[in-house]
C-alpha cells in the first residue's frame, strides 16, 4: 500500500481540487486503506448526506420472479411460421431452379441450395416470430434477385 | 458491510456451479445480487415499477451469460455493468414513449415520526440525484451506496480511472449545487 496521504491532501481530494494523475494515486490508496477512506468519509458533507440515507425497501416478489422468469425457456417457434418458412422457402428453391434450368442452371442452383440450406437452419433455429420472417423474407429476396439475373442472362444468350 | 463484498470463495464456487445449470447455486446468487440490483436501478431510475422490470431484466441476462463472466474481474463490476446497461436501455424507453424523467421520491418505507427529519434529508438527496445526469448519477450511486472501489467502478463502466475520478469530482459538484452546501446534514 502507498503510503498514507495527508489531511490536506485528502482534503483537496475531497474538494475536487486536485490533477487527475494526484487523484487517481489518491483514489487508488483510498480503495485499498479504511483508515483513509473513513476520514475521508469525516471530511465529506456529501459522503455523510449519503450515509444517512436508507435503502430502498426491495419487493418481496421481485427475487421470485427473477427466478420464474430465467427458468422460462425460449419459446419454441410455432408450427404455423415453420410452414410458411418452408413454402417461401420451397418456392424461392423452385423458381431459381427453373431459372437456373434456363442457362447453367447446374452451378447456379448448387450454389444456391447450399445457401439455402445454411440459412433454412437458421430460420428453424430463430427463438421468435418476427427474426424467422424477416430471415425467410431475406432468403426470398436473394432467390429472387438470382431468378432475374439468370433469366437476364439466359434472355441475352437467347439473342 | 454489503452483502456482495463477503465470501468470495464462495461466491466463486456458486458462479461456477450455476454456469453450470446447478438450480441451487443459480438461486442463491439471485438472493444475493437482486436486491443491490434493483437499489441501483431505482436509484437510477427514480421509479419503482420501471426498476423492478430493469432488475429482473439485469438478473434474467446474469443468469443466462455467466459462461461469458471473465472470473479475472470482480463479479460486482460484472452485474453492475449489466445493470447499468439495463437501465440506459430503460431510460432510452422511457424517452422514446415521452416520460418525462420522475423526480419521484423513493419509498423507503414506513417512517416513523421520530424519523421525520431524517427522511426529509433522504428525500432531498434523492431528488438532488434524479437531477443529475445518468453518467454523473451512476458514478455517485456506485460509490456511495454500493460501495464499489473507484477501480472497480473503472472496470464497470470500461472507463479509464481518470475519467472516472473527474466524472465524481463533477457529479459531486453539481450535487453540492443543487443540494445546497447550508442544507446538508451535519
Amino acid at each position: 500500500m502507498t503510503p498514507h496521504p495527508d489531511t490536506a491532501l485528502l482534503q483537496a481530494f475531497v474538494d475536487g481540487t486536485l490533477g487527475e494523475h494526484t487523484a487517481v494515486h489518491v483514489a487508488l490508496h483510498l480503495d485499498d486503506c479504511p483508515l483513509c477512506a473513513n476520514q475521508v468519509l469525516q471530511l465529506d458533507p456529501l459522503s455523510q448526506a449519503f450515509a444517512s440515507v436508507d435503502d430502498p425497501v426491495v419487493p418481496a416478489a421481485l427475487v421470485g420472479d427473477v427466478l420464474a422468469a430465467a427458468a422460462t425457456p425460449l419459446a419454441p417457434v410455432p408450427w404455423i411460421e415453420l410452414v410458411v418458412g418452408t413454402v417461401l422457402l420451397a418456392a424461392a428453391a423452385a423458381s431459381t431452379m427453373a431459372a437456373g434450368g434456363l442457362v447453367g442452371w447446374w452451378s447456379r442452383a448448387r450454389t444456391l441450395i447450399e445457401v439455402l440450406t445454411s440459412v433454412t437452419a437458421d430460420v428453424l433455429a430463430q427463438p421468435s416470430v418476427s427474426v424467422s420472417l424477416a430471415t425467410s423474407a431475406v432468403v426470398l429476396g436473394a432467390a429472387t434477385l438470382m431468378l432475374v439475373r439468370a433469366t437476364g442472362t439466359s434472355a441475352q444468350e437467347a439473342v | 458491510m454489503r452483502l456482495h463484498e463477503a465470501q468470495p470463495q464462495d461466491e466463486s464456487t456458486h458462479i461456477a456451479l450455476a454456469a453450470d445449470g446447478d438450480g441451487t447455486a443459480r438461486e442463491w446468487l439471485v438472493r444475493r445480487w437482486t436486491p443491490p440490483v434493483y437499489r441501483f436501478s431505482l436509484r437510477m431510475l427514480s421509479n419503482e415499477q420501471d426498476a423492478y422490470d430493469a432488475a429482473q431484466d439485469t438478473m434474467v441476462k446474469v443468469l443466462n451469460n455467466l459462461h461469458r463472466y471473465d472470473r479475472n474481474r470482480a463479479f460486482s463490476t460484472w452485474v453492475f455493468g449489466i445493470a447499468r446497461n439495463t437501465c440506459i436501455d430503460e431510460h432510452r424507453k422511457r424517452r422514446r414513449r415521452g416520460d418525462m424523467p420522475s423526480t419521484e421520491v423513493v419509498d423507503t418505507g414506513p417512517t416513523p415520526l421520530q424519523e421525520v427529519a431524517r427522511h426529509l434529508r433522504a428525500e432531498r438527496v434523492h431528488e438532488a440525484l434524479a437531477e443529475l445526469p445518468p453518467m454523473y448519477r451512476e458514478v455517485l450511486i456506485m460509490y456511495h451506496f454500493e460501495h464499489l472501489k473507484y477501480a472497480e467502478i473503472a472496470e464497470a463502466l470500461e472507463l479509464p480511472m481518470g475519467t472516472v475520478m473527474n466524472r465524481i469530482f463533477r457529479a459531486r459538484q453539481k450535487l453540492r449545487d443543487l443540494y445546497g452546501t447550508n442544507d446538508l446534514p451535519a
